[in-house]
């Protein structure tokens, strides 16, 4: 199972974690990320926690982080604004920043419920001051958005679209 | 018995583990960082990220199976992340003990009644009628994988008018 680069190349994203050290993780379910769940689910040397909400899959990742690991929050852009507060009051302020893989509903014919969704991800990420890497309009990679956390200490997200 | 008095107790108690403790935002974690400091423990405060305390502790414990995990909030922050609550089970804690401080009340906002429920569940507690002589506390040892205790704790109301502690709600309780 792969994630398919914008030139066509395939990227194993649990081997990319894996080498840079990223063991744990948490998130929720979503159609957009299926494969690379279940292949993260699959890796015996990922611990991964499949939470009951996005809220939830950010605490376990912040505690992960505050065990000293390296850690990484799965969710769909609807987490957004749900946990924007949790980023706020402790990634912020407490200067823990988080690697976020989410996926982007509301793009390319989804389905109507996900438009607002969709046109609010890219604002609220910007207000939180997060490192964007958009797949689809930068071209940028899953490897250069983690190298780019794993170098500057700051809170990052890697978009990823149906279809990439 | 005051906030302050129980979060004394149970780090008085606990300190020689050397736990990593975690305490949520608002009084609770005002309070413990004074009880903290006069003994000269270092604790981990939320000021925050309210309802994050459970999930925080459940992937701190998680990850870091060799070290105790004490975790002292209110029942607000209780009740706001109870979802993390089904994470308990998991066979990957060893080292997890919450204690909440139960007085039906946002305290730090002037005293709002939450929407704390009582009695919970009913199937997995089991009732203690007060920790003056530590008999939680005590209790918490026989658990020593994962404990969870509900503490009544003085209310607003209670500190202004001083109600005996005899007469405050029976809701101490441990997760099995």
């Amino acid at each position: 199972m792969t994630v398919m680069g914008h030139m066509g190349q395939k990227m194993m994203m649990t081997k990319i974690l894996l080498k840079n050290g990223f063991a744990y993780g948490s998130g929720v379910p979503c159609s957009i990320l299926k494969k690379e769940i279940a292949e993260i689910e699959d890796t015996q040397e990922i611990f991964y926690v499949p939470a009951v909400d996005e809220g939830v899959a950010l605490g376990l990742v912040n505690g992960f982080m505050l065990a000293g690991k390296s850690a990484f929050l799965l969710t769909q852009n609807s987490a957004v604004g749900r946990v924007a507060d949790l980023v706020m009051s402790f990634n912020i302020s407490y200067d823990m920043p988080l690697f976020w893989i989410i996926s982007m509903r509301g793009y390319n014919g989804d389905t109507r419920v996900h438009l607002a969704s969709y046109g609010a991800t890219y604002t609220i990420l910007e207000y939180l001051n997060f490192a964007i890497f958009d797949f689809r309009i930068k071209g940028k990679e899953f490897e250069n958005a983690l190298n780019y956390y794993i170098k500057n200490k700051k809170n990052t997200v890697f978009l990823r679209y149906k279809n990439d | 018995m005051t906030k302050k008095e129980v979060i004394e107790r149970i780090l008085i108690y606990y300190k020689n583990d050397n736990p990593i403790v975690i305490t949520s935002c608002g009084r609770t974690s005002r309070e413990a960082w004074e009880v903290a400091d006069k003994l000269s423990m270092k604790i981990i405060p939320l000021t925050g990220s309210m309802g994050m305390a459970m999930s925080l502790s459940i992937g701190f414990a998680m990850a870091n199976p060799f070290r105790e995990v004490i975790v002292i909030m209110g029942d607000g922050e209780f009740l706001m992340g109870f979802n993390a609550v089904l994470h308990v089970p998991s066979e990957y804690i060893n080292n997890l003990k919450h204690f909440v401080l139960v007085d039906n009340e946002y305290e730090s906002t002037g005293g709002q009644t939450n929407a704390w429920f009582g009695d919970i569940g009913g199937m997995v507690w089991e009732v203690y009628d007060n920790v003056h002589d530590d008999l939680v506390l005590k209790e918490s040892e026989r658990y020593n994988k994962k404990f969870l205790c509900l503490i009544p704790v003085e209310t607003t109301k209670q500190k202004a008018s001083r109600i005996p502690d005899s007469e405050l709600p029976k809701a101490v309780r441990r997760i099995k």
